[in-house]
């Protein structure tokens, strides 16, 4: 075999895998930067709030919630902008759509869980059961994920798992250890697949002829 | 010209293509490969009998809502046997001049 025809294949092969993964899509720079929100979100409700609001969730005040409604609301819409952006840059450098058929089954079949819940969530606020909300968010996005296996593939189902995990332990843990969990769930998962994901495509590039 | 040592099965456009899909994926349906392969379905149901039988994928076939869904799987075989077809492909490319 020439050397040319080697670099052929491991182009196809580097293209083939990119391509099937067009649904999944969120490619691992969009994992890091969510990560990275991901973090930001209980550093920033912690160092607003403080050990005492943290730990006893009964002071923490109506401008308190809108303060945080804020913050979080921009933090997701930052999230999903970005991952959105990623996924489109992905799909245009595999010559592809970004959006068809599937995609459009695949997030309207989570409006239901998103939908679920944010009500949850308002209901938790209102009822000043502000711990038990990172357990919600944590569950619903572990349950969003899972549904998400059934049109991708087994990152989802692990990643489900964990977040399914870490959202139980949040819901029976103090509300000091819920944050932290959730910066477990939405920071530091995040950023581990996105890492695995820029190691796995460095393990196919390696042999490319880049090198 | 294909050198002894790179898989004989794996080695053909269509296969690799296949295996390619399933060693990013783990798992995927008959309708979403083809699209992504952009193969015809019979073109991609012979290769994935061939691999199928060589025991470097599983095919799996059910029903959903009612209608027949085929979904193909890698193997630890066909995992194996994959990355030793991308190392083959890498020494070939540091080896040569």
């Amino acid at each position: 075999m020439e050397k040319a025809q080697a670099i052929s294949d491991l182009e196809f092969i580097k293209k083939t895998m990119k391509a099937s993964t067009r649904y999944t899509n969120i490619p691992p720079m969009g994992y890091l930067l969510s990560g990275w929100f991901g973090l930001a979100g209980p550093f920033y409700t912690w160092l607003y709030l403080g050990a005492e609001k943290v730990g006893d969730p009964a002071r923490i005040t109506f401008y308190d919630v809108v303060i945080l409604a804020i913050a979080w609301l921009t933090i997701l819409l930052a999230a999903a902008f970005s991952s959105a952006v990623f996924s489109v840059l992905r799909a245009r450098r595999l010559g592809k759509s970004a959006w068809n058929s599937l995609v459009a089954r695949m997030l309207g079949s989570q409006v239901p869980l998103l939908f679920a819940a944010g009500i949850l969530t308002i209901a938790m606020a209102a009822a000043k059961q502000y711990s038990l909300i990172p357990g919600i968010w944590l569950i619903s996005y572990g349950l969003v994920l899972f549904s998400l296996y059934f049109f991708t593939g087994k990152d989802h189902l692990i990643q489900s798992v964990i977040f399914l995990a870490l959202g139980a332990a949040s819901l029976f843990s103090p509300a000091q250890a819920s944050l932290i969990l959730l910066a477990a769930g939405f920071g530091a998962t995040n950023l581990f697949f996105g890492i695995r994901g820029l190691l796995k495509e460095k393990e196919v590039y390696e042999t490319g002829p880049a090198q | 010209m294909k050198p002894d040592r790179l898989n004989n099965i794996i080695h053909e456009r269509v296969r690799l293509a296949v295996m390619s899909a399933l060693a990013a994926r783990g798992k995927i349906t008959f309708c979403e490969l083809k699209d992504i392969l952009e193969v015809t379905d019979g073109n991609l149901s012979v290769h994935a009998t061939v691999l199928e039988q060589n025991g470097l994928i599983k095919i799996k076939k059910d029903f959903l809502a009612k209608k027949p869904r085929t979904t193909f799987s890698i193997t630890d075989k066909g995992k194996r046997e994959f990355r030793k077809y991308i190392e083959e492909l890498a020494t070939i490319l540091h080896d040569r001049p």
